[in-house]
């Protein structure tokens, strides 16, 4: 009885209430998408992120190219160059300061992990130690 | 059990109807005392043509107060066009002990004039007739004394009726809680068809994190990911700085300057250099202060010793 008298305001009252859940649901909606787009442009930076990051510190490949340090330098100046497990030890005896500076640039410009550089002056050539790792 | 019978009992209201003392609903068929009737032959096919034209075909039969409603229905080649006033038959309802939400359907004798052929007696006085294919209240005295008179029962049922009762005491009209009602409607589906492609949106970046992580399953879990970025971060970080270190002190390696020595940890680095002269120390110190390293000089000759942490 008492919802056919008041059937007209039934029936808006009705369709606010669908417009209302309406509303609720694309608010709803929205937020989620913000949150997502923020989890994915943060999940996507940190990704590409650790990548480069992996590519670039970690790489498996150094393992054959760390040997072009010792290009130009006489094989009676290396005293030990071992690589094992992606870790180099390497100690040189008699460089000129040219081969000392030589390999210093390309140790610069290879993505290792420097442990230790040592260089002693021993008259007019130099003594050199490196342990590096990748 | 036949879900499609109409089980309410169907009143004819006329004005010498009695009261009637029930809470139950009713269909009520309406006597010509309660509507205005004019059959028109107009060129018009459709209903809802005719319905419009409704008021414009009864105007001049009306009294100018009231709130008319119209129904308008066919009768072989005429439209049939009725007007009533819902309030003014709420109101004798009401007299009656009927209230306006109590009805369900509202007919109209004229519907089922022909069935009038047989009379209906009202009251001792009046009797429901099919006069010239309209249902008239005719007084009885004008009727034959041999007239046989029927029984108003279910059968007198037309086939379609009007809705009455429903919203007679809202405040908003049905017209424009129909009009309010489907604005709104429309915004809801406006809100839902743009929450849908906002979810849809949602869905598709999903898959494409899912398709990126599925490369590099270690990174799945965003813990694994911190650490792990949290660890070449570090080493990025350490390692450039050394490399910056070891650019700094090639440049204090001035004409005439050599390196002493040199040692560099994973936590600091030292490295001595021999300067040819005086002046070359104070320039090697100045520049090396000027890097925030520590420099002094080692021992008496030219040597000096610069020092920093990584």
């Amino acid at each position: 009885m008492i919802w056919k008298r008041y059937q007209n305001e039934a029936i808006v009252l009705l369709a606010f209430t669908v417009m209302t859940a309406g509303y609720l649901y694309k608010s709803s909606s929205a937020d989620s998408l913000d949150r997502v787009k923020a989890e994915v442009a943060l999940s996507a930076t940190e990704v590409g992120e650790i990548i480069a990051l992996k590519k670039q510190w970690g790489n498996e490949k150094l393992t054959k190219s760390i040997s072009r340090i010792n290009l130009n330098i006489a094989p009676d100046k290396i005293k030990q160059f071992s690589v094992k497990s992606k870790k180099l030890q390497a100690s040189y005896r008699g460089l000129s300061d040219k081969e000392m500076n030589g390999i210093i640039l390309k140790l610069e410009n290879i993505a290792v992990q420097i442990v230790k550089l040592g260089v002693k002056r021993k008259g007019s050539s130099y003594n050199m130690e490196i342990v590096c790792k990748w | 059990m036949n879900f499609l019978e109409n089980s309410k009992p169907l009143l004819l209201i006329h004005d010498a109807m009695q009261s009637v003392d029930s809470s139950e609903t009713f269909d009520i068929m309406l006597s010509p005392q309660f509507y205005t009737l004019k059959r028109e032959d107009l060129p018009v096919r459709f209903h809802f043509q005719a319905k419009k034209l409704a008021p414009s075909v009864l105007e001049n039969l009306l009294p100018a107060e009231g709130n008319y409603e119209y129904y308008v229905f066919k009768e072989e080649d005429l439209w049939a066009f009725i007007a009533y006033d819902p309030e003014e038959i709420s109101r004798f309802l009401q007299s009656r002990g009927v209230n306006a939400e109590q009805v369900s359907k509202l007919y109209f004798a004229q519907q089922v004039s022909e069935k009038f052929s047989i009379p209906v007696l009202l009251d001792s006085k009046n009797a429901l007739s099919n006069v010239q294919e309209s249902a008239t209240v005719v007084p009885e005295i004008l009727l034959p004394k041999e007239t046989q008179y029927q029984d108003y029962n279910e059968t007198f049922r037309p086939k379609t009726g009007v809705s009455f009762g429903v919203g007679m005491h809202s405040v908003i009209e049905k017209k424009e809680a129909w009009t309010i009602g489907a604005i709104f409607l429309i915004f809801a589906l406006m809100f839902a068809i743009e929450g849908a492609r906002y979810s849809r949106v949602i869905g598709t970046m999903q898959e494409k994190v899912a398709l990126l992580l599925q490369d590099y399953p270690a990174l799945q879990s965003q813990y694994a990911r911190e650490n792990i970025a949290k660890k070449y971060r570090k080493i990025d970080k350490e390692e450039r700085h050394k490399r910056e270190v070891l650019k700094d002190l090639s440049r204090l390696v001035l004409p005439g300057v050599e390196v002493e020595s040199l040692l560099m940890g994973r936590k600091s680095f030292s490295v001595t250099l021999e300067c040819p002269d005086e002046k070359s120390v104070i320039r090697v110190q100045s520049l090396a202060k000027e890097k925030q390293y520590k420099a002094s000089r080692a021992g008496s000759e030219n040597l000096v010793k610069i020092e920093g942490s990584l």
